[in-house]
């Protein structure tokens, strides 16, 4: 699962994601950490605009929930760990 | 493919067929249908002749009699016909019931208005919602005080989320000997339905009874619609008027309610005109309210005007159309991009995090009720406004403007979403081969190819999906390209079993060419459902064959509930979720007189889909395909993904 959400945050930075939801990675990068199973995620600002790199950051903890993690193998993780109700359609 | 459905073209219908079958010389012996049984009986000798399912004379003269109009000379008008009288200065488009109320179902269909009767009234009353769904208009259910009423609830729960104008109607056993228990089913009903009906009223008063059908359709044909719940006590239901100056409100339509509607300012169509110019990848979420309010052709003249994208809502999909290059309704990821999104009509609110839009994204809903705006979801404009008296104004408003890469992005969504689709069906078709069974990808795969991608005009089909597993893999192959042609039954309150009978409350208003479905008047109508499902609807393949509907269901089945997964961890309680294997759903059709074909391979399910259709267009016969699959495929370790990925709003969403 880490290997696929690097993958996944990769793919946030790269020219296929559209240009106004890419990270520019002149002015952001993001940092993924994993500490014996609990995943850190950061951004470091590299241009000094801390309130882009926020904004950004939010905007990439969105699609984890929102496309990363609707995945179908990782329903047991939503189950165990967000604690979601099997009947939800959130997977 | 089982031999009866591969040398039976049609179901015989009239004139009468018999088949013979050896059974014992003992007279009233009962009737064995196993191969086993009959070389048993076989044996003794003797024959009987069981005659073939057939529909009753009386059914077909019953239907073909002319409506009859109640007056108050004479012997007079009871309450039960003045209300139905009511209900066809209305337009009631339909009546489904299970006989019970007689003397208000008896008046209404005296009254000419169409009406259905079938076998359980749950079922009838998913009908009539389906009915509603698939063309806006408002209908009716009915059942017996006490037990039929009890057993519509799931339904008219169903119908609430739905926002279905559904007139729920219920007799009553009399007022006067309520608290005594006299005779049977006494039930107070109204309580049983606080928080899932617009407006409800146990009548007590024989002289309001017109009244009260004046305040049921106000509530049915204003504002955001619900069901209304109209219970007849048998005081008002058989009093008797022979004066109609003797009922209280005796008005005509025109007088006891108003189609008047609230529309927008012009400085607020121009205020939304010029957020939407001002936006870069503007995005309109069409909800039910377009469809209910009938807005396509302003709809379509707004997203096309200004490149506006746009994605259809809610119990009934194709408003906007899955082929045109603006629709968002399967370009996920594209609307992560959306930078502005008009809720139009957008009944059922989601909140933030539920549909996938960016956290930035500025929001306008337009609503014909004042009280919703502002539910759920933070705004930056909201306007209170009937929905095709708002998009009429912006059109006319909206500058003409091209975005060519937002309608790019769009594209490149749907072709996304396509791709996945194509993976899927190939990993589910070497699963298919392993193990013998048909993964629903593969079902979904061939129904798509067979009604949306093949010789039949892929705006014709009317369809509908539901159960778990089914629902979910299967919707992602339905396609919805004109007006109605999709519904959702299990929208929003999860209802169970509705499909097949929502499915053929749609297909009636096919038969019929009612509203939207009038262009494909006849045609069938297919439904994509489950083993679980049809545990609740399936008896209506009585009620399918009595009436002659054509429709084509789908049923995949997996011998297990959907939720089979959730006791993954627990081995005590993994048999509550599973059934017998096997089971002969398509033997079960064939008893109730439609056909049945059983299926397990993609060959034998293409054959299944082609001779059901034809038997749908040449005989209106109603087909179960019993597709049958494997409980495993929905556990991602063995067979990954298990489930395919669900996303608000868009293909494929039960939600909101």
């Amino acid at each position: 699962m880490y290997r696929e959400f690097r993958r996944f945050l990769a793919s946030k930075q790269n020219a296929q994601t559209p240009e106004h939801r890419r990270i520019d990675p002149l002015r952001c990068r993001l940092v993924a950490k994993n500490r014996k199973g609990n995943v850190e995620l950061a951004v470091e600002v590299l241009d000094g605009d801390f309130d882009h790199g926020t904004r950004s950051l939010v905007h990439v903890v969105n699609e984890v929930f929102l496309v990363f993690l609707r995945d179908g193998v990782y329903r047991d993780y939503m189950m165990d760990v967000w604690e979601l109700d099997p009947d939800s359609d959130r997977f | 493919m089982s031999n009866e459905v591969e040398t039976e073209e049609t179901r015989p219908v009239e004139p009468l067929t018999r088949r013979r079958f050896l059974v014992a010389n003992v007279a009233g012996a009962t009737v064995l249908a196993t191969a086993a049984v009959d070389q048993a009986l076989a044996a003794k000798g003797g024959a009987i002749e069981i005659p073939s399912i057939r529909i009753p004379p009386e059914t077909v003269e019953s239907l073909a009699t002319a409506p009859a109009e109640a007056k108050f000379e004479g012997r007079g008008m009871s309450g039960a016909e003045v209300f139905a009288r009511a209900c066809r200065l209305e337009n009631l488009a339909a009546m489904f019931c299970c006989p019970g109320n007689y003397t208000v179902i008896n008046a209404i269909a005296q009254e000419g208005i169409p009406s259905y009767g079938g076998r359980t009234e749950g079922s009838m009353c998913a009908m009539a919602d389906g009915f509603s769904r698939a063309t806006g208009e408002v209908v009716a259910a009915s059942g017996t005080e006490g037990p039929g009423f009890a057993h519509m609830i799931m339904s008219v729960a169903g119908a609430y989320f739905a926002r279905t104008p559904l007139l729920v109607l219920a007799s009553n056993m009399t007022f006067a000997g309520e608290d005594r228990e006299a005779e049977i089913q006494h039930m107070l009903q109204q309580p049983t339905t606080v928080g899932i009906k617009k407006y409800g009223k146990r009548l007590i008063a024989p002289d309001r009874v017109h009244e009260y059908a004046g305040r049921a359709f106000r509530h049915l044909k204003s504002g955001i619609p619900g069901p209304v719940h109209i219970d007849f006590t048998a005081e008002v239901s058989r009093a008797r008027f022979n004066d109609p100056g003797k009922l209280k409100d005796f008005f005509s339509k025109e007088q006891y309610r108003s189609d008047s509607r609230p529309s927008a300012t012009p400085r607020e169509v121009q205020q939304v005109a010029e957020m939407i110019d001002k936006a870069q990848r503007p995005l309109i979420v069409a909800g039910q309210g377009v469809f209910q309010r009938k807005a396509w052709d302003a709809l379509r003249a707004v997203a096309e005007k200004n490149e506006v994208a746009v994605v259809d809502t809610g119990p009934t999909k194709g408003h906007f159309g899955d082929g045109h290059r603006l629709s968002a309704h399967m370009a996920f990821p594209a609307m992560l991009s959306a930078d502005l999104v008009v809720f139009i009509g957008q009944y059922c609110m989601p909140s933030p995090g539920e549909y996938q839009f960016n956290p930035d994204v500025k929001v306008i809903s337009v609503l014909p009720v004042q009280e919703e705006l502002g539910q759920n979801w933070p705004l930056d404009l909201g306007v209170v406004s009937d929905e095709k008296l708002f998009l009429e104004a912006l059109a006319d408003t909206i500058r003409v403007r091209k975005r060519d890469s937002w309608v790019a992005e769009l594209a490149a969504g749907r072709a996304a979403f396509e791709k996945q689709n194509v993976d899927f069906y190939k990993l589910g078709l070497g699963y298919s081969t392993r193990t013998n069974a048909l993964h629903p990808a593969v079902i979904g795969h061939e129904v798509h190819e067979f009604f949306f991608n093949g010789k039949i005009d892929p705006k014709q089909t009317g369809c509908a999906s539901g159960g778990w597993t089914a629902g979910i893999w299967g919707n992602r192959w339905l396609r919805a390209f004109r007006p109605g042609q999709e519904t959702v039954p299990t929208y929003q309150f999860g209802i169970i079993g509705g499909d097949i009978p929502q499915a053929l409350g749609m297909s009636l208003a096919t038969q019929r060419g009612v509203g939207p479905q009038a262009p494909y008047k006849g045609a069938p109508v297919l439904c994509f459902t489950s083993d679980s499902n049809a545990s609740y609807g399936l008896f209506e393949l009585d009620t399918a064959s009595k009436y002659r509907i054509p429709l084509i269901i789908v049923l995949y089945n997996n011998d297990c509930w959907g939720t089979l997964g959730s006791s993954d961890r627990v081995p005590q309680a993994h048999h509550l979720h599973l059934y017998q294997e096997n089971l002969r759903y398509d033997k079960m059709a064939e008893g109730l007189g439609a056909r049945g074909a059983y299926v397990r391979t993609p060959q034998e399910l293409r054959a299944a889909l082609d001779a059901a259709y034809k038997a749908a267009v040449s005989n209106n016969a109603c087909t179960l395909i019993n597709c049958q699959g494997k409980k495993e495929f929905t556990a991602p370790g063995l067979f990954p993904p298990g489930m395919p990925p669900m996303i608000e709003p868009g293909r494929g969403a039960l939600m909101h």
